[in-house]
């Protein structure tokens, strides 16, 4: 079995964000692996545990900065990474989930895979779309939000998490893409053993180019007018004071609402 | 214009209630462009969820008869062919686990832009979207030509409706669940264990900001002596810490407590979804940006093992 994951190296901001109209300075971030992502990459090592001569091939969209996060997944038991860029992403301010699933679905068209894995969402985008994309543009099946995945010959059984606190059980034929929540699997961490073995495994580069000889494909459908700042609460009314003073406070609010006792 | 099309969403016999800030957000979005607000509803027995849509500001519901319970197996094909049919300027669904199943891959079929979880729209000669990034800490403003797929945020609209007289027309698809690679076998509820966060009027609820497992215990000893029932954030059941029944958000545990003390909860876009219906909300978080202060009354910028352990001695 070929599993493929998709996975994304995000940003995390530590304080503030600076930022201008167009673009995002990412100072102050911490990078890493996007939290879906990690799940989605357990599911795939877990898949291909269980299932003879299978291998692992992540997707990531990303300048060679990301390079040591890829390596992460590499050292989790990722078989193959792929790495795409180019200097016609370079420029824009982010990549839409059209634009990301387009060159993904290229990538994943020449890799005959039975299942693609990939995070629910980015925790930078919030996009929650990609995967879908990819599905309809590679022609594959799909299930989205799951929190359970049974694969047995060409049929998934599969639990989807809905809203307050409902489950939906189903079934999907291979091949097919699986958006994966957290809290899915328990991601493992990488072994010292691991962590060598990856600095030997195979970390391809690809350009647009590689993908496809009209690189007007790969322009975004939509385009930034610009970056604010959200509108904050002005209703809010903050508590301040020493902890034992909030503390009283809030036992006050508590109080008057009949909470505590006396 | 081409009208702008919703598509209502309902589940086992009910209509999802944030539909109607759908409908809302498309009446605002046909006015501004001078044109008809349309509402397609998919599926079985569609009479008394026709009743429910038929609000003041749509023109007209397209009823398509589908044998089964929501797959986008049925959904895409049947969106594709009305829109072929009506060519809207725009089609509008929830970012929902729903929504966000078909409608992506409508705009990849159709080959037309898609704008995900938008929380706001406006338009001056193309369509503009807000879309919140990085956690909530920055906004995007998009633009996008028409036609376009937008899937708007459950609750950033009012659901306030007045009875409305919109035609109702059926529409045909020929769809067959011989065909379907998606099939839905059953639904599943969250078993309730002893503690009912659903009917709790005080709730103590924790997120990553405790760290650690074993520090649970503060938040348990803090909600025994204020009378809280204690809820949780998503990483905490992620985690194993806590039992599914008491997760909070869009996906967890519905609740409407008058007072919902939230500890170290940054606050996801879904955690904030499922605490709307809380009377009072006080957040206690050390990071002063955390998007749970937009939404909370009461805030309190500090750290929680300082504030709890306070908090008892005010109780003893």
């Amino acid at each position: 079995m070929r599993i493929l994951v998709a996975i994304t190296e995000v940003a995390t901001p530590d304080d503030k964000i600076d930022f201008s109209d167009k673009s995002i300075t990412e100072t102050n971030f911490t990078y890493g692996l996007n939290e879906w992502d990690e799940y989605a990459i357990e599911e795939a090592i877990q898949i291909s545990e269980s299932s003879p001569e299978s291998d692992v091939i992540s997707i990531t969209i990303a300048p060679p900065s990301a390079e040591k996060t890829i390596r992460m997944a590499l050292a989790k038991g990722v078989t193959k990474a792929i790495r795409v860029w180019d200097p016609q992403l370079e420029s824009l301010p982010f990549l839409d989930s059209q634009l990301k699933a387009k060159i993904l679905s290229k990538v994943a068209s020449t890799l005959s895979p039975d299942v693609i894995l990939t995070g629910v969402q980015s925790s930078n985008d919030c996009w929650g779309s990609t995967g879908v994309i990819l599905a309809a543009e590679i022609g594959f099946n799909w299930a989205t939000l799951v929190t359970k995945l049974d694969i047995s010959g060409k049929v998934a059984s599969v639990r989807r998490e809905l809203e307050n606190g409902v489950d939906e059980i189903a079934e999907v034929n291979l091949p097919a893409v699986f958006t994966i929540q957290t809290g899915i699997n328990e991601p493992r961490y990488a072994s010292l053993r691991g962590i060598k073995q990856a600095q030997q495994k195979e970390l391809e580069v690809m350009s647009l180019g590689d993908l496809s000889s009209n690189l007007d494909e790969f322009k975004p459908k939509t385009n930034l007018i610009e970056f604010s700042l959200p509108i904050s609460n002005n209703s809010i009314q903050y508590i301040e004071g020493t902890p034992s003073e909030q503390a009283t406070q809030i036992a006050t609010i508590l109080k008057d609402h009949g909470f505590g006792g006396s | 214009m081409s009208p702008v099309l919703l598509i209502a969403e309902h589940r086992q016999g009910f209509l999802n209630p944030d539909t109607l800030g759908l409908l809302n957000a498309g009446i605002e979005l046909a006015t501004i462009l001078e044109t008809e607000a349309h509402v397609v509803i998919i599926g079985k027995n569609l009479d008394a969820l026709a009743q429910d849509i038929n609000i003041d500001g749509i023109h007209k519901i397209h009823l398509i008869s589908a044998p089964s319970e929501y797959t986008h197996d049925v959904y895409i094909p049947a969106i594709s062919s009305l829109f072929n049919k009506l060519k809207p300027s725009l089609i509008l669904s929830l970012h929902t686990s729903t929504g966000s199943d078909y409608s992506p891959a409508i705009a990849s079929i159709l080959d037309i832009p898609f704008l995900p979880d938008v929380i706001e729209i406006n338009y001056t000669n193309q369509i503009e979207i807000i879309h919140e990034m990085y956690s909530s800490k920055i906004q995007a403003k998009i633009a996008s030509q028409m036609p376009a797929v937008i899937t708007i945020r459950p609750g950033a609209w009012p659901t306030t409706t007045s009875p409305g007289n919109a035609t109702l027309e059926n529409f045909d698809v020929d769809i067959s669940e011989g065909l379907l690679n998606f099939k839905v076998k059953d639904y599943e509820e969250t078993p309730i264990g002893d503690v009912d966060i659903s009917t709790s009027d005080l709730l103590l609820s924790v997120g990553r900001g405790i760290e650690e497992e074993a520090n649970l215990e503060l938040i348990f000893s803090t909600a025994e002596i204020i009378g809280a029932a204690v809820s949780s954030s998503r990483p905490i059941v992620d985690a194993g810490w806590l039992p599914k029944d008491r997760q909070v958000g869009q996906s967890g545990t519905k609740i409407s407590p008058s007072i919902y003390l939230a500890v170290g909860i940054s606050g996801s876009v879904q955690h904030i979804a499922g605490i709307k219906n809380s009377k009072v909300i006080i957040s206690i978080n050390k990071d002063p940006k955390a998007p749970i202060f937009d939404v909370s009354d009461y805030g309190v910028v500090g750290d929680l093992f300082e504030i709890l352990p306070a908090l008892i001695e005010e109780f003893r």
